[in-house]
C-alpha cells in the first residue's frame, strides 16, 4: 500500500506518548497498533473498500483525542437532541470519555455487566485483549490500528446466558470541541451470551463549527439464540469526519437486526463485517442516509456466510440533494459448504438534483450452489407525475418534494424500526429535510415554459 | 368566471391546442366531448399548470386572474381542481396524510389558519362517507392498488374535501360501474353552486343524464368546433362525430 507521509509526524507520536498512561492494561497492544498505523496509515482510495471515500480531510491536521475533558456544560446542551427512549439506561461519552454525571446507570438484571472500557481495563479484565486486537492482515486496517493505539474509552457490555435485558441501553456520543484537530477514538465490546437479548441505541452528536474526527470500532459477539437489536443515529456536526467499523460474529440461531440513520458529518463511513459461524442465524440490516451539499455518505457491508442455512437481508435507501455523494458497497460471500443460504440486498437511491452522485455496488461471491441470493440497486429522481399530482392539490414545490422524500424513506424506517423509535426517527428525517434541502424544484418549475 | 381566449398549447414540438375559446359563467356546468387525441386532457393540464404544456398564445383567466402565470399549486390555491383521467399512485403517502397536507397547503396559500387534525379527520370522513368510500381506504397509500373505479372515486373525495370553485373533471366517469357512476354524479352535483363552475370531459352521454350540463362543446383538432345545449350530447351519441362532419381521427 502506498505510504502517505502526513500521518507520520510528530503530532501523532506525541499524542501516542501522552496517551500512554491514559488507558491502562494493554500497553503492548497499543504500541503494536501504533507502529502498524505508522506503517500503513489511513486507507487510500486505491483500496477497493475505500474507493468512494477519500480521507484527505484528515491530512490537514493531526487529529488526536483529548486526555480528559471538562466540557460538561457544552455536552449537556447537546443532550436536548437525544432520543427520548422510555426506561433506557443512559451512557454518555463526551469528547471520547465516559461521563458519569450525565449518564444514568440504573438497575440492570443480574448477569448484565456494563462498564466503560477504561474501568474494565483498570479492573484488569484481560479477556478484553483478544477483542481489541487488530487483524494485521486486513486491507485498509489503518483506522483500526490508530483506534487501538489512541483509544481513550468505550463501553464493555456483557450479557450472560439466558438473560433478557429489559431496559434498552442508550449510548450518546457527544463531540463538543470546535478546535480543528480533535478526534474521538472509542472502542466498544459487546458480548451476548447464549439465548440472551438486548436492545441498543447509539446516537452521535457534535458541534457544527469545527472539523473533528470520530473513529469508532465496535466488536460484537452473539452466542447461540442471542438476539440483538441495534439502532444507530448519526448526527455528527456538519464538518465532522465520521468513520465507524463493526464486527459481528454470530453463533447458531443468533439474530441481529440493525438500523442506521445517517444524517450528519461532512464525510461519513460505516463499515460492517458480519460473520455467520453457526447455522440458522439471521441478520437484517437497514439503513437510510440523507445527504446535502458537501456531504458524502459511504456504507460498506460484508456479509460472510461461512456456514449454511442462514438468512441475511439488507435494505438501504438514500436521498441525495444537490452536490451530495453517497456510496453503498454490499459484499456477500457464500462459502462452498454454506448451502441453503438466503441473502438479499436492496439499495435504492433518490437524487434530488442531477449534481448528486451515488455509487451502488453489490458484490456477490457465491461458492455454494443451492442458495438464494438477490440484489437490486436503483438510482432515480423524484417522479414528475407524482410531483404534479401533489402540486395540483395545492402542495408547493418544497412540500411536495418533502412528502415524496419522506415516503421513500418511510418504507425503510417502517421495516427497520419498532414503533417506539419510528416516530422519532421520522421527525429527525423531517427536520433534516427542512434544514438541509434548498428548493431545487423551483428552478425546474420555472421551466414550465411560456412565451 | 373562466375565460379562455385563443389558447395555443404545444406539447414538445407539436401544437395540440390551436386557438381554443371557452367561457364558463359562475354556476354553470359545461361538458366537453371530442374524439381521442383531440386535446381534451391537454386543455385540462394546461389549465392546471402541468410542466411541459407550453402555452404559446392566448389567455386563461379565473375570475379575472391570469391563471397561466401561476404555478400548479397556486392555481389550486385559487380554487382550481383537476380530476385526473389517470390518477397517480403515491406509495408511502397515506390518503389521509395527503389530504391533510393538501387542505392545509391551500389554507396557507389563502392566508388562513391550519385546520386542526380533529376537524380535518371529521371533514374527510364525512366526505368519504358521502361518496361511499370505505374509511379503511383513507389509511392506504394514495391510489396504490386501487381499482380503476376506486381511483376515480378517490378523486371525487379529494374534490369534495378541497371544495374547489373550478372543477375540471377529465373522464371521471370512465371505468365506473353503474352504481359508482350515480355516486360520483351525486358528488359532482353537490359541488354545483352559484359561485362555482364545473367542466366535465367525457366520452359518454351516460354521466350527463345525472349531471345535466348547461352547455356541451365538441373539441376536435385543438379547437372547440361546435357548442350547444344538453341535446348536443344526445345527438353525438346517436350520430357519432362523423354525423357532425367531424373526422373521428384528429391526427
Ligand atoms: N408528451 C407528449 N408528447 C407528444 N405528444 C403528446 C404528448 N402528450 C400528448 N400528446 C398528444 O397530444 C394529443 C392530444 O392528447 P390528449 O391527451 O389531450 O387527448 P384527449 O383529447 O384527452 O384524448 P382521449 O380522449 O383519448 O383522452 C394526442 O395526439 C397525444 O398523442
Ligand atoms: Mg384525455
Amino acid at each position: 500500500m502506498a505510504k502517505q507521509i502526513y500521518y507520520q509526524n510528530d503530532g501523532y507520536q506525541q499524542a501516542f506518548a501522552s496517551l500512554a498512561d491514559g488507558l491502562p492494561g494493554v500497553p503492548e497492544l497499543r504500541a503494536r497498533a501504533f507502529a502498524d498505523f505508522m506503517a500503513t496509515g489511513f486507507p487510500t482510495q486505491k483500496v477497493e473498500e475505500w474507493k468512494y471515500s477519500g480521507l484527505s480531510a484528515l491530512a490537514n491536521a493531526v487529529f488526536v483525542p483529548v486526555k480528559t475533558t471538562d466540557r460538561h456544560a457544552e455536552a449537556e446542551s447537546f443532550l436536548a437532541q437525544s432520543v427520548p427512549l422510555e426506561g433506557a439506561v443512559q451512557l454518555v461519552f463526551v469528547d471520547g470519555h465516559f461521563n458519569t454525571a450525565l449518564s444514568q446507570a440504573g438497575d440492570l438484571e443480574d448477569g448484565v455487566t456494563l462498564t466503560s472500557l477504561a474501568s474494565a481495563l483498570a479492573a484488569g479484565d484481560n479477556r478484553l485483549e483478544g477483542r481489541l486486537k487488530t487483524n494485521e492482515q486486513a486491507q485498509g486496517r489503518g483506522l483500526r490500528s490508530v483506534n487501538a493505539a489512541l483509544m481513550t474509552d468505550g463501553f464493555v457490555l456483557e450479557v450472560a446466558a439466558d438473560t433478557t435485558v429489559s431496559r434498552p441501553i442508550q449510548v450518546t456520543y457527544i463531540s463538543t470541541s470546535a478546535v480543528v484537530g480533535h478526534s474521538t477514538q472509542l472502542r466498544n465490546v459487546i458480548s451476548l451470551g447464549k439465548n440472551s437479548q438486548l436492545r441498543l441505541l447509539e446516537q452521535h452528536i457534535g458541534v457544527d463549527t469545527g472539523t473533528y474526527w470520530s473513529n469508532f470500532v465496535t466488536d460484537c459477539t452473539l452466542g447461540e439464540d442471542a438476539v440483538l437489536e441495534r439502532t444507530v443515529l448519526q448526527e455528527e456536526g456538519a464538518k465532522a469526519v465520521y468513520v465507524a467499523e463493526g464486527d459481528v460474529q454470530l453463533a447458531a440461531r443468533a439474530s441481529l437486526k440493525a438500523f442506521w440513520l445517517t444524517l450528519g458529518g461532512q464525510l461519513s463511513r460505516q463499515s460492517q463485517f458480519l460473520t455467520f459461524n453457526g447455522m440458522e442465524a439471521e441478520v437484517a440490516l437497514y439503513g437510510a442516509y440523507l445527504g446535502a451539499e458537501g456531504q458524502s455518505h459511504d456504507m460498506l457491508t460484508v456479509m460472510d456466510h461461512k456456514v449454511g442455512h442462514c438468512n441475511s437481508d439488507q435494505i438501504f435507501r438514500g436521498v441525495l440533494d444537490k452536490g451530495a455523494k453517497a456510496a453503498f458497497q454490499g459484499r456477500v460471500i457464500v462459502a462452498p459448504d454454506a448451502q441453503l443460504t438466503n441473502a438479499n440486498q436492496a439499495n435504492n437511491n433518490m437524487l434530488l438534483d442531477r449534481s448528486a452522485e451515488v455509487n451502488s455496488k453489490p458484490e456477490l461471491k457465491i461458492y455454494a450452489d443451492d442458495v438464494k441470493c438477490s440484489h437490486g440497486s436503483t438510482v432515480g429522481e423524484l417522479d414528475k407525475d407524482m410531483l404534479f399530482y401533489l402540486r395540483s392539490r395545492g402542495l408547493d414545490a418544497d412540500a411536495a418534494e418533502q412528502l415524496l422524500v419522506e415516503a421513500f424513506i418511510a418504507e425503510v424506517l417502517e421495516e427497520g424500526l419498532d414503533a417506539e423509535l419510528l416516530d422519532f426517527m421520522q421527525l429527525r428525517v423531517r427536520s433534516w429535510m427542512a434544514s438541509h434541502t434548498a428548493s431545487p424544484l423551483t428552478a425546474e418549475a420555472d421551466g414550465k415554459e411560456r412565451t | 368566471m373562466l375565460e379562455i381566449k385563443n389558447l395555443h398549447v404545444n406539447v414538445g414540438d407539436k401544437e395540440i391546442l390551436k386557438g381554443l375559446d371557452l367561457s364558463l359563467r359562475a354556476g354553470e356546468v359545461h361538458a366537453i366531448m371530442g374524439p381521442n387525441g383531440a386535446g381534451k386532457s391537454t386543455l385540462s393540464y394546461a389549465l392546471s399548470g402541468r410542466e411541459g404544456y407550453e402555452v404559446t398564445e392566448g389567455t386563461a383567466t379565473l375570475n379575472g386572474k391570469d391563471l397561466l402565470d401561476l404555478e400548479a399549486d397556486e392555481r389550486a390555491g385559487e380554487g382550481v381542481f383537476l380530476g385526473f383521467q389517470y390518477p397517480v399512485e403515491i406509495p408511502g403517502v397515506s390518503n389521509m396524510n395527503f389530504l391533510k397536507t393538501a387542505v392545509n397547503s391551500i389554507r396557507k396559500y389563502r392566508g388562513e389558519d391550519e385546520m386542526t387534525a380533529v376537524d380535518l379527520l371529521k371533514l374527510v370522513r364525512s366526505k368519504a362517507a358521502e361518496l361511499k368510500m370505505d374509511p379503511e381506504m383513507l389509511k392506504r397509500p394514495v391510489n396504490v392498488g386501487f381499482s380503476g373505479g376506486e381511483k376515480k372515486r378517490n378523486e371525487m373525495v379529494q374534490m369534495a374535501v378541497l371544495d374547489p370553485c373550478l372543477a375540471i373533471l377529465d373522464e371521471t366517469d370512465s371505468g365506473l360501474d353503474i352504481d359508482a357512476l350515480k355516486i360520483v354524479a351525486d358528488g359532482i352535483n353537490r359541488l354545483r353552486a352559484p359561485d362555482k363552475a364545473i367542466l366535465v370531459i367525457t366520452h359518454y352521454q351516460r354521466l350527463l343524464d345525472y349531471v345535466v350540463p348547461d352547455h356541451v362543446h365538441v373539441l376536435a383538432d385543438g379547437r372547440i368546433v361546435k357548442s350547444g345545449g344538453k341535446e348536443l350530447a344526445l345527438q353525438l351519441e346517436a350520430e357519432g362525430y362523423a354525423g357532425l362532419g367531424i373526422a373521428d381521427d384528429a391526427a
